[in-house]
C-alpha cells in the first residue's frame, strides 16, 4: 500500500490514517495469500512517528527507501528487554553488534532499523545495508517470506532514538494487529475458496457441500473467521480511539491466530488430494497464517499479557 | 526411541530397528526432494532387495509382526511404507491365480519390483464408483484407457495394480474389474505434479494400452468387491504412528536443549502440558492399532477399529506439528526436505517441524478421507443407520 498523499500536509500520512483503514489494506493483502513485506513498512513508518524521527519518517514516506525493523534475536522471543545486540558510542556516531534472525525481506532493505542496547536503554539504530560489518544469512521458511538472519559485526549506525523501548512498543503492537488482519483475510479467502469447492465437487451425484460433514466444517470455518476478523477490527478500532495498543494487539493475536490456521487447515482437509498441490492456491493461505503465528510473539505469550492484565501482573512477559 | 511396543524379548522388532541402523543414510547424497519418501530410487532399490534378503517383505509376515516393521520404518523415515508387498500383497496373495503368484510373489517377496496402485480418478475420489477408465475386450484380452490420479510412486513402478470398467452399462459394483499393469507397455505415460511440500504425486495416463488376458487380476467383473476388501486390508495405521513417535522424540530432544529469554523450554509449563498430552494420546494410538491388529490375527476383525485408528492416528499427526511448529516458534517455521545435509541456519530439529506441517495434510484426506472413515466407524462401529448414496 502507498501511504504517500499527493495533498501537501504538514501531518505525515501514517498519523492520518486510521489503524482501521491500515488493517482493511492488509486484509486483501492476506486474500492473495502471497507473503508479504508490508507489515514492516507499517511498523517502520509507526516507529519514526513515535520516536520523533521525522527526517526518517519523510523519507520514508516519499518512498523509493526501504527500512527494514530488525527486532527478533535467535531465541525468536518477543522480548524487547532481553534484547541481546549493543550499540556503542563511536564520537558522534554508533557502532552496532549482534546478530538479529527471522527478518523477511530483508534482502530489500536499503537501511536496517536495529533495535539494540545502548547506553542502558534501548534504542534504535539504521544501519545501511552496505555498510562493514554487515551480514546475511538466508532462512529457508514454510511462510516463504524470503528471511534472514542478519549479523552485525561492528557496523556504523546512526541512532534514530536512544531510548525507544515505547516506541517500539507502540509500533510492533500497530504492526501486529495490520498482520492479524492479513491473517484474516487469508482464512476468508481459504473459506471462498473451498465453498466454491465444495458446491461444484460432485462424489456420489451430489456436490459435496450437500453433506452435513463437509457443512458442519464449513460452518465452523465460518465462525472461525468472523470471530477472528471482529477480534481484529474490535483492536484497530480501540488503538484509533486511543486505547491500550499493546493489550489491544495481544487480544487479537491470541484470538485470531488460532482461529485463522483451524480455518486454513480445515480448507485443506475439504479441498482433498487436488488442494495439496503445489500449482492450487489452498497451501499459500495455509502458509501465510502460520508464518504470522510467530511474530511477535507466539499465541501463548500473548495470553499471558491478556491474563497479566485481567489477574495482575506475575508472570508477565514484557514487564521490565 | 521406545520401539519394544511387543514386549521386552521383542527380537524381531530388535533386529528390523539394527537393520535400520545399519542401512538407512544419514547424509544427503541419496536424497531426492522430488520423491516422497525424500530418497533416490537407486538407494531405494537396493534398500528393497536386502529388505527381501532379511525375509522382511514376506506376503505371509504376520499382521502384527507387518505393523510393527511398518511403525520402525517410518520412525526411521525409511522408504519402506509403500513397497510392493504393503500396496499390493493381500490382492496378489487373495486374488492372483496360481501363474500370476509363482510369477510376482518371489519379485515381490525378494524386494526386485516397486508397484503402484491406482484407483482414484478425477471425478472418483471417496466415491470410487464414478470410475471410468474402461478396459474393452479384445481378441488379444482388454484395451485399458483412462486417467488416474493421486498416485504414489507410479514413476518408479514396474508394475500398478489398478481398476477400469469391463462394463459400461451396469453400475461399477457389477463392471468393475482389477489389473496388474505391466508399467513399461506402451501407451502408458506419467506426468509428476509437485505437492505443497516439493514431492510430486503421479498421475496415469493409459491410452489404448492392450493387455493380455492374464493381465486380469481376480475375477471379471467382480473389481468392486476386491477393491473394497483390499482398500481395507491397507491400513493398520502403523506407519503413521511410526512418524508421530519420531516427531515427538524429536520435539521432546528440541525442547531439552533450546532456551527462550534465558529460561529452558523444558521449564515452561506450558510447553510441559502439551508434551505431555501427546505422549498419553501417542499411547492411546499404539493401544488402538494394536487392538486391531489383535482382532485381526484373532480371526475376529472389528471392521470400526481400522477406521479408528487412521483417523485417530493422522489426527494426531496434525496436533503433533502444530505444537512442535508452536512451541519452537520461528525456529520451528524453518523448513528443509527430509535428508538435507548439513545444519539449517536456526532451524528446530534440521527443519522437520516445518516439513511436519505442510506434510500431514494429507494423511486425512489420502487412503480414504477422515469423513468417510467416520462415517464407516458410526455405521460400522455404532450401527447407526447407513445413508443410501
Amino acid at each position: 500500500m502507498d501511504l504517500t498523499d499527493p495533498t501537501p500536509s504538514t501531518e505525515p500520512a501514517i498519523a492520518r490514517t486510521t489503524l482501521t483503514d491500515l488493517v482493511a489494506c492488509a486484509e486483501a493483502r492476506g486474500r492473495a495469500g502471497a507473503p508479504s513485506s508490508e507489515h514492516g513498512s507499517v511498523l517502520s513508518r509507526y516507529l519514526f512517528l513515535f520516536a520523533g524521527a521525522a527526517d526518517e519518517l519523510a523519507a520514508a514516506e516519499r518512498g523509493g527507501r526501504e527500512f527494514v525493523a530488525c527486532i527478533t534475536e535467535a531465541d525468536g522471543s518477543a522480548r524487547l528487554d532481553a534484547t541481546a545486540t549493543v550499540a556503542a558510542r563511536d564520537r558522534k556516531s554508533w557502532i552496532v553488534s549482534g546478530v538479529k534472525c527471522f527478518v523477511p525481506f530483508a534482502a530489500r532493505a536499503n537501511t536496517f532499523l536495529v533495535a539494540a542496547r545502548g547506553s542502558g536503554k534501548l534504542g534504535v539504530f539504521a544501519v545501511d545495508a552496505r555498510a562493514p560489518g554487515v551480514a546475511l544469512t538466508p532462512i529457508p521458511t514454510l511462510g516463504l517470506d524470503e528471511q534472514c538472519e542478519i549479523a552485525f559485526d561492528q557496523s556504523p549506525a546512526i541512532a534514530v532514538a536512544t531510548d525507544a523501548t515505547d516506541a517500539l512498543e507502540q509500533a510492533i503492537a500497530r504492526a501486529l494487529i495490520t498482520l492479524c488482519g492479513e491473517a484474516v483475510g487469508a482464512a476468508r479467502a481459504a473459506l471462498d475458496h473451498t465453498v466454491e469447492h465444495v458446491t461444484t465437487r460432485e462424489q456420489w451425484s451430489a456436490p459435496i457441500g450437500t453433506f452435513q460433514a463437509v457443512q458442519h466444517r464449513c460452518a465452523d470455518m465460518l465462525i472461525d473467521v468472523t470471530t477472528a476478523r471482529d477480534a481484529v477490527y474490535d483492536a484497530a478500532g480501540a488503538v484509533d480511539r486511543g486505547e491500550d495498543a499493546q493489550l489491544a494487539a495481544s487480544r487479537a493475536k491470541a484470538f485470531a491466530i488460532d482461529a485463522c490456521r483451524r480455518v486454513t487447515a480445515a480448507a485443506h482437509q475439504l479441498n482433498g488430494g487436488e488442494g495439496i498441490y503445489a500449482d492450487q492456491p489452498v497451501h499459500l493461505w495455509y502458509r501465510r497464517v502460520k508464518a504470522i503465528e510467530p511474530m511477535y510473539g507466539s499465541p501463548d505469550f500473548h495470553r499471558a499479557r491478556v491474563a497479566a492484565a485481567l489477574l495482575g501482573s506475575r508472570g508477565e512477559p514484557n514487564n521490565d | 526411541m521406545d520401539f519394544r511396543f511387543g514386549g521386552e524379548n521383542d527380537t524381531f522388532a530388535s533386529e528390523v530397528h539394527a537393520f535400520l541402523e545399519r542401512e538407512m543414510p544419514r547424509d544427503r547424497v541419496h536424497a531426492d526432494p522430488e520423491d516422497l519418501s525424500g530418497l533416490a530410487e537407486p538407494f531405494e532399490r537396493a534398500l528393497l532387495r536386502s529388505a527381501g534378503e532379511h525375509g522382511y517383505l514376506s506376503t505371509t509376515m504376520a499382521p502384527t509382526a507387518r505393523a510393527r516393521f511398518n511403525f520402525l520404518v517410518a520412525a526411521f523415515d525409511a522408504p519402506l511404507i509403500d513397497t510392493a508387498v504393503t500396496l499390493a500383497g493381500y490382492a496378489l496373495s487373495t486374488f492372483a491365480t496360481d501363474a500370476q503368484r509363482a510369477r510376482f510373489l518371489p519379485l515381490v517377496e525378494h524386494g526386485e519390483i516397486e508397484m503402484c496402485i491406482a484407483y482414484t480418478e478425477e471425478q472418483a475420489g471417496s466415491d470410487l464408483g464414478a470410475q471410468i477408465a474402461s478396459a474393452v475386450t479384445d481378441a488379444d484380452g482388454f484395451v485399458l484407457s483412462g486417467r488416474k490420479v493421486l498416485v504414489t510412486g507410479a514413476h518408479k513402478a514396474d508394475w500398478c495394480i489398478t481398476t477400469a470398467r469391463t462394463r459400461a452399462d451396469v453400475p461399477a459394483r457389477d463392471g468393475l474389474s482389477m489389473f496388474l499393469v505391466d508399467m513399461a507397455l506402451p501407451g502408458i505415460t506419467v506426468v509428476r505434479r509437485p505437492t505443497m511440500n516439493g514431492w510430486t504425486l503421479d498421475e496415469i495416463n493409459f491410452d489404448g494400452v492392450r493387455l493380455g488376458p492374464d493381465a486380469l487380476l481376480g475375477e471379471r467383473d467382480a473389481g468392486w468387491r476386491q477393491l473394497l476388501t483390499t482398500v481395507a486390508a491397507e491400513r493398520s495405521g502403523m506407519f503413521y504412528l511410526g512418524f508421530a513417535r519420531h516427531v515427538l522424540d524429536e520435539l521432546i530432544t528440541y525442547v531439552g536443549s533450546a532456551s527462550r529469554d534465558g529460561l529452558p523450554l523444558a521449564d515452561d509449563p506450558l510447553v510441559r502440558d502439551r508434551i505431555a498430552r501427546l505422549d498419553l494420546e501417542l499411547a492411546a494410538g499404539m493401544r488402538l492399532a494394536v487392538r486391531t491388529l489383535w482382532s485381526i490375527e484373532a480371526g475376529t476383525p472389528d471392521p470400526a477399529l481400522p477406521p479408528m485408528a487412521k483417523v485417530y492416528a493422522t489426527e494426531l499427526l496434525q496436533r503433533l506439528a502444530q505444537a512442535a511448529t508452536e512451541i519452537a516458534g520461528h525456529a520451528g517455521l524453518v523448513h528443509a526436505p527430509l535428508f538435507t545435509e548439513g545444519a539449517v541456519t536456526h532451524a528446530a530439529a534440521g527443519g522437520r517441524f516445518a516439513f511436519e506441517y505442510l506434510e500431514r495434510v494429507h494423511g486425512t484426506i489420502g487412503g480414504g478421507t477422515n469423513e468417510v472413515q467416520r462415517d464407516a466407524i458410526a455405521q460400522l462401529g455404532l450401527g447407526l443407520p447407513r445413508v443410501r448414496r
